[in-house]
């Protein structure tokens, strides 16, 4: 699904594809069309997380460089262009004046929020952050207050779709911990149990993949980035020289012939990628780690997802909301070996300056 | 007035935003960083170091040490490297520095970095890229301590964010920690935030045998024990 554009692109199923975006990323590069967008304190954005109570909005310090323009002008320009004799449905301003249109928008959310937010103005979040409200004593969000103290049914309130739509997930009305569903019964999943990896899925398509790939590929977060974000900043390639690492036990390293420091290729029947060698006594014998979140420029055009295969776990299959919650993938259920690679590696860095100089960012001193 | 820092390694986590806002607020260039965050015992990020039986990541952030007996200061043939009169704080004067790096072999914590070239050229200024870090010349009693880009062939390293402190500002470093593992302050001060958490911590200094005197005191970190 992934790649469904670029094949509908490709095949012509679809006509033109437009992007809009800050970066040069591939997605730039397979569509006909990009626009330059503006991106963080170039632009008006509202900013908010399940994470915490507050609203804030990010105001516009700097102007967006060259032809990059707010968003909110582009879009609003497309659609007219698509079809003028809709124009009267959005309203008309330059890209000058898109601050003012973007709080527009934003003090109509705001008014129409309902009554965790219509307490707030956008004079007031331009002030500082704004707190959400909710019915819990003392200002305090406290998980599950009302189901508890006021005995309402799980599950808790449910965005952007009703309960209605939600509620026959949790049968019961309380918290499951023992889940009485056929395809848990099905599955032997009723209460939390372990099942080892790989058996109901590598190994079951191809039984020889215990013995040809002995290592499991674990895609953890980097320190330098939040996923893929970030990944271009030029401080944070200087903090890792530059140039994607692959971790290995250093017994395990030792049984393959590899050296710390070594261009390694992790691979498997589905892919492949390239990496430099660091030994961590940490990593669990057998495991191979690869950082998630390198661009693909940084890797020789490679995807360290091209190893991945996109296993479901079935239990999942029951919670289906469209466009809301699916199944997600079983991300590290993907088993590779390592081998001794020839290739270069891309180095994202002109390398002379840190070599002249002997000192790094990094751990070395 | 006497200016010093503690960093408590109890607290960091070894994130390394001290390292980033540093050289960011410092047009550092490539290759470069006056701050540096190191895990000990490992030679990469995000290495593990095996602790009796089982392991452990304990990180030391390095940046200059302001010394009181400042090795770099004595073996300055020009004066370039010298103590500031209101505050203690170690500087270098970029006008007089003349790069023959005699500082950077006589500090023994490797904190001094040397431009060996334009680093205008290092960063792409003149070729329309972004240009970061705090954007103009700094004096302090006339000398030349901040500029956005050093002159090719002098040597660097942490001013405690001179042009910052003097505007009764902290440096950059402790305002960005997450893990508030940096305290800034007032060194003569008994009643400042420094010397209170100093009193209430055991302090240590880095290198306490090469008698450099730091002022940059570390409060050593906690070893959890896992339980069984
Ligand atoms: S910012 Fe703070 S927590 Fe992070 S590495 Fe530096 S001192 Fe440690
Ligand atoms: S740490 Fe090094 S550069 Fe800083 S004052 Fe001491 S000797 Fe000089």
């Amino acid at each position: 699904m992934a790649n469904y554009l670029r094949q509908a692109r490709e095949s012509g199923e679809l006509e033109c594809v437009i992007c809009c975006d800050y970066q040069h990323t591939l997605t730039v590069d397979y569509s006909d069309v990009a626009l330059a967008g503006a991106s963080w304190y170039e632009k008006t954005e509202l900013v908010t997380t399940p994470l915490h109570p507050w609203v804030q909005i990010m105001q516009k310090m700097v102007e967006p460089p060259g032809i990059a323009r707010p968003e909110i002008w582009i879009f609003k320009e497309l659609a007219k262009h698509i079809d003028p004799a809709l124009a009267s449905q959005w309203p008309e301003f330059s890209a000058d004046e898109s601050e003012a249109a973007a709080e527009d928008v934003l003090r109509m959310l705001l008014e129409k929020g309902g009554d965790t937010i219509n307490h707030l103005s956008v004079d007031d979040l331009k002030a500082g952050p704004g707190k959400l409200a909710h019915k819990n004593p003392g200002d305090k969000k406290i998980p599950f207050y009302e189901q508890i103290h006021g005995r309402e049914p799980f599950p808790t309130i449910s965005r952007p779709n009703d309960l209605a739509k939600t509620a026959k997930f949790v049968k019961s009305g309380r918290i499951e911990f023992y889940k009485d569903e056929d395809r848990f019964i099905e599955l032997g999943e009723q209460l939390p149990v372990y099942k080892p990896p790989f058996e109901d899925t590598e190994y079951a398509v191809d039984p020889l993949a215990r013995e040809k790939y002995p290592f499991m590929y674990l895609t953890r977060n980097s320190l330098f980035r939040i996923h893929s974000t970030y990944a271009n900043s030029p401080f944070m390639l200087e903090l890792q020289d530059g140039e994607p690492k692959v971790f290995l036990n250093p017994n395990d390293a030792d049984e393959k012939g590899l050296q710390q420091g070594d261009v390694v290729e992790v691979f498997n029947s589905r892919g492949s990628i390239t990496g430099r060698l660091v030994l961590d006594p940490g990593i669990y014998p057998r495991q191979c780690v690869f950082e998630m979140g390198w661009w693909s420029r940084y890797t020789n055009g490679d995807s360290y997802n091209s190893l991945i295969y996109p296993w479901i776990n079935p239990i999942h299959e029951i919670y289906y909301i469209s466009s809301v919650w699916s199944p997600n993938m079983a991300w590290n259920e993907c088993v590779c070996d390592v081998r001794h690679s020839d290739s270069q590696l891309s180095n994202a860095l002109l390398p002379d300056t840190l070599q002249t100089n002997g000192t790094r960012g990094g751990d070395r001193s | 007035m006497r200016y010093g820092m503690v960093i408590d390694l109890s607290r960091c986590i070894g994130c390394r935003t001290c390292a980033v806002v540093c050289k960011n607020h410092h047009a550092q260039p490539q290759g470069i960083w006056w701050n540096r965050v190191i895990t000990e015992g490992a030679d990469e990020y995000a290495v593990s170091v095996p602790y009796s039986d089982t392991f452990r990541m304990k990180f030391l952030p390095v940046t200059c040490q302001h010394c009181k007996d400042a090795p770099c200061e004595q073996v300055c043939p020009t004066g370039a490297t010298y103590h500031d009169a209101d505050n203690g704080t170690v500087l270098v004067d970029y006008e007089k520095c003349i790069g023959c790096r005699y500082c950077m072999s006589a500090c023994p914590y490797g904190v001094r970095q040397f431009n060996w070239e334009d680093p205008k050229k290092i960063k792409g200024v003149d070729e329309g890229k972004y240009q970061y870090g705090y954007p103009e010349d700094f004096r302090k009693d006339g000398h030349l301590v901040y500029t956005p880009n050093r002159p090719a062939g002098v040597v660097e390293k942490c001013t405690m964010c001179v042009q910052y402190i003097a505007q009764g500002l902290n440096p950059a470093c402790v305002d960005a920690c997450p893990a508030n593992a940096r305290i800034f302050g007032d060194l003569d001060d008994p009643q400042s935030k420094i010397v209170t958490y100093m009193l209430e911590r055991d302090i240590k200094v880095l290198g306490e045998e090469y008698n450099t005197h730091p002022q940059v005191y570390y409060v050593s970190a906690k070893i959890l024990e896992r339980e069984r």
